[in-house]
């Protein structure tokens, strides 16, 4: 969280972050070039270069999309979950390198417009494999530069998060254009069965992660409601079941709560934080403060509000402890109202 | 949007690799293209160690007119855009081809290549050219048409 916007709040994850992932990226394209002059000698710089971009933008694409359901799986992989949007940048701009060189190599040389060519130069034939690719890639990339261009949290506070969410879920739109891209462009020339092979592996590992992480949310979300006592609280587990300074998350009323541990006392507040829809209930109470696992944005357990000077505001839960069990009102109080922590009995 | 994503995208996937063309490849020009090997009907020799360090075969044919060309065979050679002159005298290991070069024409397997007249009873070599990459892809050795 900053106080004023910045293009950058560079800290020691992010750089190592970032180095990484520089270093990977330019790794890739320097052993694709060698690759490709060993085996494929005939090959253009000017083609090398167009694939050597292609794929490297593709291969991180996929790398991209599985990191989310791989955190929901497996917390081991939050730290990939950070500096996301880097990755998700740097994707973009691999990609206009690919998308400008095709655009110099094969388009421009004509009295068309470069960017009309791109719709016209394949036309539409009544075969299937003829079926025109580089308007997929076109589309695609247009998706990606707005999702690139509106990645900073300026736009996610100005566009408001459900705006702007809804806008950086476009990214599997933009994921199968070019998958379309690729299959009815690339691979229809190049039928070594091991470029098929390799977007087939890929196509699997994002849908097969997702579909994976959606089944183990879903089972948290569909689990049956305890019933109700006379005031309408609902008993959500024993006080023994959560970890000190930790949550646990349950479904109450179709809504996910996360039910937080600390300095003897229990609070409730929803599960989704207000910055990114990160999962509260995976974080930990740091200072006092309820701390998001992906983007450590903050809450104060008794009131679901950011300490001050920030103004996020997440809703609370009243809740009591009985018996060693943990009792929760089902229905949520508009966000930043105070819910009073219940004492723990000794 | 993921559950559609998940059954239309294996579908679309699938039917773009199983409806995929082969890769047209032919070994031979039709003879509506170019210079055909019955215009050149009688072959004068054919080599396979003309061009060192590649598989090419070279034929030296002759006409009934008496012109002669040369046709290359090289089915490892996969080069774009290669050009094929003759150079007078021996290589000079240059990495472009010399003023002095005759360019034949476009390689082409199978096509024959006619031969300037009056390099028939000159001793010179071939150089294959690629003008894709500009580069010189091959020199053969030197020959004369009329001597070998």
């Amino acid at each position: 969280m900053g106080l004023q916007y910045s293009a950058v709040q560079w800290n020691r994850q992010k750089r190592i972050y970032d180095s990484v992932l520089a270093v990977a990226v330019g790794t890739f394209l320097v052993l694709f070039g060698l690759f490709t002059e060993a085996l494929f000698p005939y090959v253009t710089d000017e083609i090398m270069l167009i694939r050597a971009f292609g794929a490297a933008a593709f291969l991180l694409l996929h790398i991209i999309l599985c990191i989310g359901p791989l955190c929901r799986l497996n917390r081991r992989f939050l730290p990939l979950l950070y500096n996301r949007r880097h990755a998700g940048v740097t994707m973009f701009l691999l990609g206009l390198v690919h998308a400008a060189l095709v655009i110099i190599t094969y388009h421009a040389g004509g009295d068309t417009n470069p960017i009309f060519s791109i719709f016209s130069g394949n036309p539409i034939t009544v075969h299937i494999a003829g079926v025109p690719f580089q308007p997929f890639g076109f589309f695609a990339l247009v998706i990606l530069l707005l999702m690139a261009a509106t990645s900073h949290d300026f736009w996610l506070t100005n566009l408001s998060a459900p705006v702007w969410k809804s806008l950086h879920m476009l990214v599997y739109v933009a994921y199968g254009l070019l998958v379309l891209h690729v299959t009815f462009g690339v691979l229809q020339a190049e039928v070594n069965p091991l470029y098929g092979v390799a977007v087939g592996v890929g196509l699997a590992a994002v849908l097969g992660l997702h579909v994976t992480a959606g089944f183990k949310e879903t089972t948290t979300d569909r689990a049956r409601d305890a019933e109700a006592n006379e005031d309408g609280f609902v008993d959500a587990c024993a006080v023994v079941d959560i970890t000190e300074n930790r949550a646990r998350v349950l479904c109450l009323a179709g809504e996910r709560v996360a039910i937080f541990k600390f300095d003897g006392k229990v609070s409730a507040i929803s599960n989704v934080c207000q910055h990114q829809n990160g999962p509260l209930g995976e974080g930990k109470v740091l200072d006092g403060c309820i701390t998001c696992p992906w983007h450590g944005y903050q809450y104060l357990p008794e009131t679901g509000a950011s300490p001050p000077p920030f103004a996020e505001k997440v809703p609370t839960f009243n809740v009591r402890v009985k018996n060693g069990r943990v009792l929760v009102h089902p229905k949520p109080n508009t966000a930043g109202t105070r819910a009073e922590p219940a004492r723990i009995a000794e | 949007m993921m559950g559609a994503l998940s059954v239309l995208l294996p579908i679309a996937f699938s039917i773009g690799i199983a409806a995929r063309k082969p890769v047209p490849l032919t070994m031979k020009l039709p003879h509506e293209f170019g210079a055909t090997v019955d215009a050149f009907p009688k072959l004068g020799w054919s080599k396979t160690d003309l061009w060192p360090g590649q598989h090419i075969v070279t034929s030296l044919r002759r006409s009934p007119g008496g012109s002669y060309a040369v046709v290359l065979t090289a089915p490892d050679l996969a080069r774009p855009d290669v050009l094929v002159y003759w150079v007078g005298g021996k290589s000079t290991g240059g990495a472009e081809p010399l003023e002095n070069a005759r360019l034949l024409g476009a390689w082409t397997i199978g096509v024959p290549l006619p031969l300037p007249a009056n390099t028939i009873n000159e001793s010179g070599h071939m150089i294959l050219y690629s003008l894709a990459t500009h580069e010189i892809v091959a020199s053969s050795e030197v020959f004369a048409a009329n001597k070998d």
